[in-house]
């Protein structure tokens, strides 16, 4: 058996494998987290403050981070963050954030991703630019290198449907 | 990474399936993301170490599952679905107004029922509906309604069934709707154009949610055991629908001005000479065509040739041009008068005038 081969097909092993796990491992550790804006009060002011979510109501506004650290003594590089958007929720239109990033997305599931502006859909009907609310993945292409220790975060916002 | 790329997209795929499979039971309704549901994100990294030629790709890294449960939204709504307020007769009886109820929480809830005849404030033109006496003589705060039942738009007497609080309040799934038709009588001599209002309100019965303020939470009785969380209306929904008085009725009187016994007193006796007076008052909107007051002479009485007049001007007995005539066959008078047009709120009154003589 080639053994590149399989390197390749234990790798895919092992990350099914992961798919549960609690602590993703490796060079990079990463972390998913969902929070929303609360309104609390501070000193008599009204302030937005970011929490966990546990539970949340149709409407209301979702913070989806994934925070990403280079957690091994060498530089990394090509990082890229791949998100699936929930079914039950929409993606907030212009919310994608994440320093040194270029964001794309798809429309299809996954299979294609092009930046906000220029991405379609095709349909019977003709092709159109697809509506935040139509997004189905976000993908950050992370610029440059990961430097060893380095940390970062990438996000949007969506709202429960 | 192209193959980590594939593995994210296949655990999404297979994520958005389950899901599918989930909400199958919930039919085409679930446009809300279900109560009691969890929404979990999963990121996927992926990554090469070193740099430029010497960069190695390396597994993809697959987050921990961030993950919250939908919470129930107590949510209800109710339209008005009469375009114009309903025209009634003033007395009317069993006049219908439609509303439509919907869920639009995101779990299954049950609504109360309430009417109110005429909520305050009331404004000052306004008139105050009563329950249909037919259907709750009681006129009480849940009577009087109906839940459309039989598929047939319109309410239908013995086919919608009749709302009976507690026993078949709705019970609906999120999204789905309700008609609900609520029967009101009209009392009499209500001044045209005038407006009366019921307000339907429909509140959860979820403990604690109807009334509740906006955002109260309800550990535990939310759909599937979620948290419930009242809306922003309370768990309760209320919608005026209005009446408005426009219907045109005919009243007419007959009346004795005087009377003139053969020896010049006021006497009812053979001979004596009666002058009557008929009045037909309009009130209501509209146009009465073809109107025609008979009046038959009392028994015992024979007609005074010539005594008719209308509205002051005399009328011949003959049937000619003129509006009135006295028909022998009969022992009556009549007198057509046409097309009246009730404009004014007072109405329209035709005053005639006629004079027999007691046999």
């Amino acid at each position: 058996m080639n053994a590149k081969y399989f390197s390749c097909v234990s790798a895919l092993l092992m990350s099914l494998l992961s798919l549960n796990a609690q602590a993703a491992t490796g060079a990079i550790k990463v972390t998913s987290v969902v929070e929303s804006d609360v309104e609390v009060l501070k000193a008599g002011k009204k302030e937005l403050k970011r929490m966990p979510v546990s539970k949340a109501v149709p409407g209301a506004e979702v913070i989806f981070t994934t925070r990403f650290e280079n957690v091994s003594d060498k530089v990394a590089s090509d990082v890229t963050i791949n998100n699936p958007i929930a079914k039950e929720v929409e993606y907030k239109a212009g919310s994608a954030f994440g320093a040194d990033c270029e964001i794309v997305f798809s429309a299809d599931g996954g299979k294609t991703f092009a930046a906000a502006e220029s991405l379609k859909i095709k349909a019977a009907e003709g092709e159109h630019n697809a509506l935040p609310k139509e997004y189905t993945n976000v993908r950050w292409i992370y610029k440059g290198q990961l430097a060893a220790g380095k940390a970062s975060e990438v996000g949007f916002r969506a709202v429960i449907k | 990474m192209n193959k980590s790329l594939r593995i994210s997209i296949l655990s999404h795929a297979l994520s958005a399936w389950l899901l599918a499979l989930l909400l199958l039971p919930q039919a085409s309704w679930a446009v809300s993301a279900v109560a009691g549901s969890t929404i979990s994100n999963v990121a996927t990294v992926g990554y090469s170490m070193g740099a430029g030629a010497a960069a190695v790709v390396q597994p993809s890294i697959i987050s921990n599952t961030a993950s919250f449960v939908v919470a129930e939204l107590i949510q209800p709504a109710i339209t008005w679905q009469d375009a114009l307020p309903v025209p009634v007769n003033t007395p009317g009886l069993n006049s219908v107004l439609t509303f439509l109820l919907t869920n639009a929480g995101n779990g299954q809830e049950v609504f109360a029922l309430t009417r109110a005849n005429a909520p305050a404030p009331i404004p000052a033109t306004n008139y105050v509906p009563v329950n249909s006496v037919l259907y709750d003589p009681a006129n009480s705060p849940a009577g009087a309604m109906f839940l459309e039942s039989n598929g047939v738009p319109g309410f239908q007497p013995g086919l919608d069934a009749a709302y009976v609080a507690g026993v078949n309040d709705p019970n609906l799934a999120p999204n789905a709707t309700q008609i609900i038709y609520i029967l009101s009588d009209t009392p009499a001599l209500v001044a045209n154009g005038s407006k009366g209002d019921v307000a339907l309100t429909a509140s959860s019965k979820t403990v604690g949610a109807a009334g509740a303020a906006a955002g109260t939470a309800l550990a535990g009785l939310g759909q599937g055991g979620s948290v419930a969380v009242v809306g922003k209306n309370r768990a309760q929904a209320v919608t005026l629908g209005s009446y408005l008085t426009s219907g045109l009725s005919v009243v007419v009187t007959k009346t004795i001005l005087s009377v003139l016994d053969p020896n010049g007193g006021v006497l009812v006796m053979p001979g004596s000479i009666i002058s009557y007076q008929i009045v037909a008052a309009l009130t209501g909107a509209g146009v009465a065509t073809g109107l025609v007051i008979n009046d038959p002479l009392p028994a015992n009485t024979t007609y005074v040739p010539a005594s008719m007049t209308l509205a002051g001007v005399a009328l011949t007995d003959a049937a000619d041009a003129d509006q009135g005539q006295f028909i022998a066959a009969s022992n009556s008078v009549s007198v057509a008068l046409g097309n009246l047009t009730s404009t004014a709120l007072t109405g329209v009154n035709a005053v005639i005038t006629l004079r027999a003589k007691i046999n």
